[in-house]
């Protein structure tokens, strides 16, 4: 129980700053609008103009703040809001899918969460947004909207059933092997060339003289460091993104958390689970490393919302026990049906036909214009053709117990665990020349705010996708 | 040999129940309006762009070739094979749905996961006596077009009746 009360006023500024960000463009153009003479030139309009905004901001900000109430009590959170237009608000227990915390640099400065209450709701804001509660605050409020009865104050804490941490050692493959390495690595590429003008030209030639005869090595040496630079830096992001992972099972619920300088905290009851997702990126295949995500329903509008992290690296041989661990519901498929070897066809056409028809153009336009070596796009055919055939050969579908499995390939190798009572509705699909050679492709939908999702296989044999269809039947 | 493309070219274990084949004419009508459009359009883009722009004749022509290549497909081709692959089937636990022109898309929607079934209808449809039944789940939607009117509202009432029998947690 508890009466009606305000955020922590760190919040007037979060919103001001954020907002001054965001607005700095509009304050440049209204000071180049403002004519030269009013407040002595460019630069004193322009501190004009962003100190009116500031102030501004600042002044709703604070209304934002005064007149934004909230109030929780057993099972209910209830908030009151709006400086001219009111809104009142009240969740119950019931409607709650999940509440996640985070906090950012600043708010852990001052002991503040960000609490998120979501609800099943299709409209976009049909959540609680709390940005500035002390931890705490947003505990208790959770611990109101969970408990199903008040819960005394003698009885044991909850104890999880499972937990599983990261581990270290994967770290530097993972840093390695991240989207992000390549970008890392332009980024540094770049700042030592501007570093590089600044270097005393003394300097440079004596070391340039005392390496010059083995030029070729500093070359490599050099791209060796920036490499290992790079890496260094990679693994640090990495570390920073996702230290003091973990992931604990509770009977009803899981909750997982990560992060140093951005704490993420995500509550998923296992009720609103859809599906299990096992990813594994071009670069972590070779090294056995997979990411894994949840898709949950009643989640936010935004894809990050939706799906949230169930374990941001283990090696595949592990995913089996990490399951049997955390989530022994769902279970990776032991045998699977690959797709027919006439598929594989229908399969390099789609992925080297576009690319073809692209390199075709390019090397026409090429000719026109004399650029020399317009044979060089033809090596794109290569990966096409490669990505093609693996497509074809990691596709499979399986069906055990009440889960259906599917593993494709975009670019990523994804593999999806759904039960059958999530699945919405089940789609076989065949254009003509589907038809004539006999193969389907499968659609599975499931719920997964605010529409619905779906994942789909192709070019299964018609018999393999019809036995999918009457496991999927209920007559 | 024709009766074997025939044959492969359709999907096996089709679902019973055609809809109204007045749909056809629904179609049709809609067919010719669009292709009315398209001509319009066609004839439209011939003056402006070779007479008022001054480009080449062809470019024109080929408009207007397409333009018209576009009237027996959208007037009778497409709405027979419509027509043609339209199915649908009421089972106790579950609802069969299949339709396409080139690609055909089978549906199978289990009774447990229906939210709720409507019935609307557009001018045309309503003025043949048509109506169609829409269905949806908690993450996708389908739709029978074309029904007869009673027809529709039987279905709708045997749907809302069977799926609320079970409560299987979404």
């Amino acid at each position: 129980m508890s009466d009606l009360r305000r955020q922590h006023p760190l919040l007037i500024l979060l919103d001001t700053g954020r907002g001054l960000i965001s607005n700095l463009s509009f304050a440049l153009i209204i000071a180049i609008s403002l004519p030269d003479d009013m407040f002595g030139g460019f630069i004193g309009n322009a501190i004009v103009a962003l100190l009116a905004m500031f102030g501004l901001s600042a002044l709703f900000n604070v209304l934002r703040w005064y007149f934004f109430l909230y109030r929780y009590e057993e099972g209910m959170v209830h908030i009151r809001q709006g400086v001219l237009f009111k809104r009142e608000r009240t969740i119950k227990r019931d409607r709650v899918q999940s509440m996640n915390t985070n906090a950012n640099v600043l708010q852990q400065a001052f002991g503040l969460v960000t609490l998120q209450i979501k609800t099943a709701g299709v409209s976009v804001d049909a959540e609680v947004n709390l940005r500035a509660v002390s931890k705490k605050e947003a505990e208790s409020i959770k611990e109101h909207l969970y408990a199903k009865e008040a819960r005394s104050e003698t009885e044991p804490v909850e104890v999880p059933k499972a937990s599983r941490f990261l581990q270290g050692r994967d770290i530097w493959l993972a840093a390695l092997t991240s989207g992000r390495f390549m970008v890392l690595f332009s980024v540094v590429a770049v700042v030592y060339a501007q570093v590089y003008e600044y270097i005393p030209q003394s300097y440079l030639d004596q070391a340039v003289e005392s390496l010059s005869t083995i030029p070729l090595m500093v070359g490599i040496g050099i791209a060796l460091g920036l490499f290992l630079l790079t890496w260094a830096l990679s693994a640090i992001v990495f570390v920073i993104q996702f230290a003091n992972f973990s992931v604990r099972r509770f009977e009803d619920r899981l909750e997982i958390s990560w992060g140093v300088l951005k704490k993420n905290h995500v509550t998923v009851k296992l009720h609103r689970l859809q599906a299990v997702m096992v990813y594994q990126g071009v670069l972590r295949q070779p090294f056995g490393l997979c990411t894994m995500m949840v898709e949950v329903a009643g989640g936010g509008s935004k894809e990050q919302e939706r799906v949230s992290l169930l374990h941001p690296l283990i090696r595949r041989k592990e995913v089996e026990g990490f399951l049997r661990d955390i989530l022994p519901e769902y279970h990776l498929p032991s045998c699977s049906v690959v797709l027919p070897k006439r598929a594989l066809r229908r399969y390099l056409f789609r992925s080297t036909v576009p690319v073809a028809l692209l390199t075709g153009a390019i090397m026409i336009a090429f000719y026109f214009w004399g650029v020399p070596y317009s044979w060089v796009p033809l090596l794109l055919l290569a990966p096409a053709l490669l990505l093609g055939l693996s497509r074809h050969r990691n596709g499979s579908i399986s069906v055990e117990g009440d889960q259906l499995s599917l593993r494709f390939r975009n670019v990523s190798l994804v593999q999806v665990l759904i039960k059958r009572s999530h699945i919405q509705s089940l789609s076989l699909i065949a254009n003509p020349f589907q038809r004539l050679a006999g193969l389907r492709t499968a659609q599975a939908s499931f719920l997964s705010s605010p529409a619905g999702k779906s994942y789909s296989l192709k070019d299964l044999e018609a018999e393999d996708a019809q036995a999918v269809r009457d496991w999927y039947s209920r007559n | 040999m024709l009766e074997n493309l025939r044959e492969r070219l359709r999907m096996d274990n089709e679902p019973k129940e055609s809809i109204d084949p007045r749909a056809r004419k629904v179609w049709m009508i809609g067919g010719a309006i669009g292709s009315a459009i398209v001509l319009m359009i066609v004839v439209g883009f011939f003056f402006l762009v070779t007479i008022g722009y001054g480009a080449p004749d062809w470019v024109g022509w080929t408009a207007i070739a397409l333009g018209v290549a576009y009237v027996p497909w959208g007037v009778f081709l497409s709405p027979w094979l419509r027509m043609r692959f339209w199915r649908y089937e009421l089972r106790e636990n579950e609802m069969e749905i299949q339709h396409g022109i080139f690609v055909i898309k089978r549906h199978l929607i289990p009774m447990v996961r229906v939210q709720y079934v409507d019935t609307e209808h557009g001018p045309l449809m309503r003025y043949f006596g048509l109506t169609t039944l829409s269905i949806s789940t908690a993450a996708t939607k389908f739709a029978i077009p074309a029904l007869p009117k009673q027809r529709a509202e039987e279905l709708r009432g045997e749907i809302a009746t069977l799926a609320r029998v079970s409560e299987e947690d979404v």
